[in-house]
């Protein structure tokens, strides 16, 4: 989950705001597209794809190992890498889409124009002035993205027969263990609602037009 | 019988200069998007834009050009020697090619643009000449990818015509023409209807399909695609096109016969969802107060449980013994009566002779269909004695169905909800309040109309998320038997074997994302033409 967050948030951000800091540029098409590709491939599929490409035999490719069941004890870049990037590349699409929206959206506003008379280089526009303003949407969207993440932990869990949180959910219910399923659906629902509350909190800490009344 | 290759004889002479256009493609689009990175990219926002002065650009570019040129062809000769990979020398291939490309594109943007496009033209191409050679030709000749496209000539053809026609008659047909002057909306449109009318001829009327998708055939396990069918008899067709799965049946058949499932289930429940959505999200945004607080409190319960609980929490046998699914579909099936009911009843009350004649017609009809459709026999809700039962929804795929509008339901009604609140405001509500109208005319007729852009954006991409949902409820073997040929449970039964197998479970991914890719691209075109005006 760590690692998911560590590869999608810097991923899917960078790719928003390039493709936001020119609406319409070739560059924004190019990655929007790949963008809605990675929303439209859900874990399960995008997972057998790598796995088939990286794992099998039959490819020839043996970069990376199909399951993650040593990664619990001791995760490499080998048995760790398909996991998680099968995970966070669903997610990163669907952040990168609205980092994207809120880039173009600041990109067109005055101030950045008055920058841009002043002379500052394109780059300084985006990165100091543009930049702080854009990333305060996509940060509620993140949090947001957390109980998909947990889905798609599921379902990779299942994939890669890692024996996590949700390979204890899939195991409750094939065993009929409505207990433990209830337990697990409890523990899911308190993460949901804390990142929630979260996400709440912090969005009045970035935005300072917010104010608690 | 021979074993079926993947391009057959003719491949010999197609392949090369198939392989040569998708190189060149990979390595330009590559070089071309590296070369969006660069600070002198174009861009609205380029102010003062210098033009690179001719006479550095000829011979810059020519030079360029033979260099990306010579790489390609040094990386394509030496590698497979040097290697023995033809994977590693392909992306040798490509990073060397788009660095040369890179440094060619530094000097003239707009020359290399249009060769991307040439490029990816001719590649198309010469992948729709291995379709439409496969057409007219035998399995052998053409191999495998020839004898799929002539499987689906039923799917070729109505797809031609429908485009056809649509292209004709495109000013005539409002939004639905308007999408044909976007190119990623036709994309995304040709996909859709794609698997429509695949999963029309194919599982409708089994057209397509060459075998039984429950049919085992002994000696046909774990096969590799184009293998002949043992034993084979003359009313069968030869070959196995997509290779045998664990259990020995055809995966193309299986395949297609999931894009059935997929394409009735996911439709239907994104439907009923919305039906749901509208129903109530209209009274919430509308009226607001305590009616929204207390549904909008019930959309956040649903929705803050992760999606997949939900589903294990519905589908465990335990809770269906319980009867909890089918007391759901009672709750969830009568928003659609409730909708059309009153929706009809806002509308036309004042017409003489509907109050009398028509609506209690049409709604005797609506409460039978209901109870048709949740009441069963032996289970929980039996309400309809058999004889008046019109139809039995298996139990399986009830709870599927169920279990996709359930949790999609609550998100269509925030979206209404939202829409309401802002479409609430304006003057032709205001104009329709003052004339007296009552709220349900107000909502249904005079709101609901006026945010139909939107919802049918969100529908688009609703129907592939509930694709999604669908994939994964088969993957976890929720739901659906174990055999149903459906693309999620197909997935899960191959990607055991997937190390060694590689098509049992990538066919039906590859099916599932280019639906689902189809569908997004289909709801981008929509929200782009219908910003347009």
């Amino acid at each position: 989950m760590f690692w998911v967050m560590i590869v999608m948030i810097p991923g899917a951000l960078i790719i928003g705001v390039f493709a936001g800091m020119r609406e319409g540029s070739r560059l924004d098409r190019s990655l929007s597209t790949g963008a809605i590709v990675t929303t439209a491939t859900p874990e399960y599929v995008s997972g057998v794809i790598f796995i088939a490409i990286f794992t099998s035999s039959a490819v020839g490719l043996k970069w990376f190992k199909g399951s993650a069941t040593s990664a619990m004890d001791n995760a490499t870049l080998e048995n760790f890498l398909l996991p998680v990037l099968t995970i966070a590349l669903y997610g990163m699409g669907y952040i990168a889409r609205m980092t994207r929206a809120s880039m173009t959206e600041v990109m067109t506003a005055q101030y950045i124009r008055t920058a841009r008379l002043k002379g500052v280089s394109f780059a300084n526009i985006v990165l100091k002035h543009a930049l702080r303003n854009a990333l305060i949407a996509p940060f509620t969207v993140i949090m947001l993205q957390i109980p998909w993440l947990l889905n798609g932990v599921v379902i990779v869990e299942t994939l890669f027969n890692f024996k996590g949180f949700g390979w204890v959910l899939v195991q409750a219910a094939s065993n009929n263990d409505i207990d433990l399923l209830l337990a697990v659906a409890v523990v899911g629902v308190i993460v949901v609602l804390l990142t929630q509350l979260i996400s709440d909190i912090g969005y009045v800490f970035l935005n300072p037009r917010i104010r608690i009344s | 019988m021979q074993h079926l290759s993947w391009t057959g004889t003719l491949g010999a002479y197609l392949n090369p200069l198939f392989l040569t256009a998708l190189v060149c493609f990979l390595t330009l689009a590559v070089a071309a998007i590296a070369r969006g990175f660069s600070p002198r990219a174009d861009g609205p926002h380029l102010i003062n834009p210098t033009p690179p002065s001719v006479s550095l650009m000829g011979p810059s570019l020519v030079i360029g050009l033979a260099l990306w040129l010579l790489s390609l062809s040094g990386v394509a000769l030496l590698a497979p020697l040097a290697l023995g990979n033809i994977w590693l020398s392909l992306i040798l291939c490509l990073i060397l090619g788009a660095a040369a490309g890179f440094a060619l594109f530094q000097i003239s943007a707009e020359m290399i643009f249009k060769l991307v496009w040439l490029a990816f033209y001719v590649t198309l191409l010469l992948f729709g000449l291995y379709l439409v050679i496969g057409l007219f030709v035998n399995p052998e000749t053409m191999g495998i990818v020839g004898a799929i496209s002539q499987r689906l000539i039923p799917t070729w053809i109505a797809l031609a015509v429908t485009f056809a026609l649509s292209i004709l008659f495109k000013r005539k047909l409002g939004l639905y023409g308007k999408l044909f002057d976007s190119p990623i909306g036709m994309i995304g449109l040709g996909l859709v209807l794609f698997w429509i009318f695949t999963a029309i001829f194919g599982a409708g009327f089994d057209w397509i399909a060459t075998h039984d998708p429950l049919a085992q055939v002994s000696g046909m396990k774990n096969k590799h695609p184009g293998i002949p069918l043992r034993g084979a008899t003359e009313a069968d067709y030869p070959y196995y096109l997509l290779g045998g799965d664990t259990l020995a049946r055809d995966v193309f058949s299986r395949a297609i016969f999931g894009s059935g499932i997929v394409i009735v289930i996911a439709p239907a429940a994104t439907i009923f969802a919305f039906m749901v959505g509208i129903t109530l999200g209209l009274p919430a945004g509308y009226f607001g107060g305590r009616l929204d607080t207390v549904l909008s409190f019930l959309s956040n319960l649903v929705l803050a449980f992760p999606v997949i609980l939900l589903f294990f929490l519905l589908v465990t046998p335990e809770i269906v013994q319980t009867g909890l699914p089918n007391y759901l579909a009672v709750i969830l099936f009568v928003f659609p009566l409730v909708f059309i009911a009153v929706a009809q009843y806002s509308k036309n009350r004042l017409k003489p002779g509907f109050l009398t004649l028509q609506f209690p017609i049409l709604l005797i009809i609506g409460v039978w269909l209901y109870l048709s459709l949740v009441s069963e026999t032996g289970k929980p809700v039996d309400v309809l004695p058999p004889m008046l039962d019109l139809f039995d929804v298996p139990a399986e795929i009830l709870l599927v169905f169920v279990s996709v509008v359930f949790v999609n339901s609550p998100t269509a009604f925030r979206i209404v909800r939202g829409l309401t609140l802002d479409v609430k405001t304006r003057d032709y509500v205001a104009a329709a309040q003052t004339r007296g109208e009552g709220p349900w005319y107000i909502m249904l007729w005079e709101i609901l109309p006026n945010v139909r852009g939107p919802l049918i954006v969100d529908f688009c991409l609703r129907i592939g998320y509930a694709t999604i949902l669908l994939g994964t409820l088969g993957f976890f073997g929720l739901g659906l038997e174990s055999e149903s040929p459906d693309w999620g449970t197909t997935i899960n039964a191959g990607r055991k074997l997937l190390s060694v197998y590689l098509a049992p479970p990538l066919v039906p991914a590859f099916s599932l994302m280019s639906l689902v890719l189809g569908l997004n691209l289909l709801a981008d075109g929509l929200r782009e033409e219908s910003l347009r005006d």
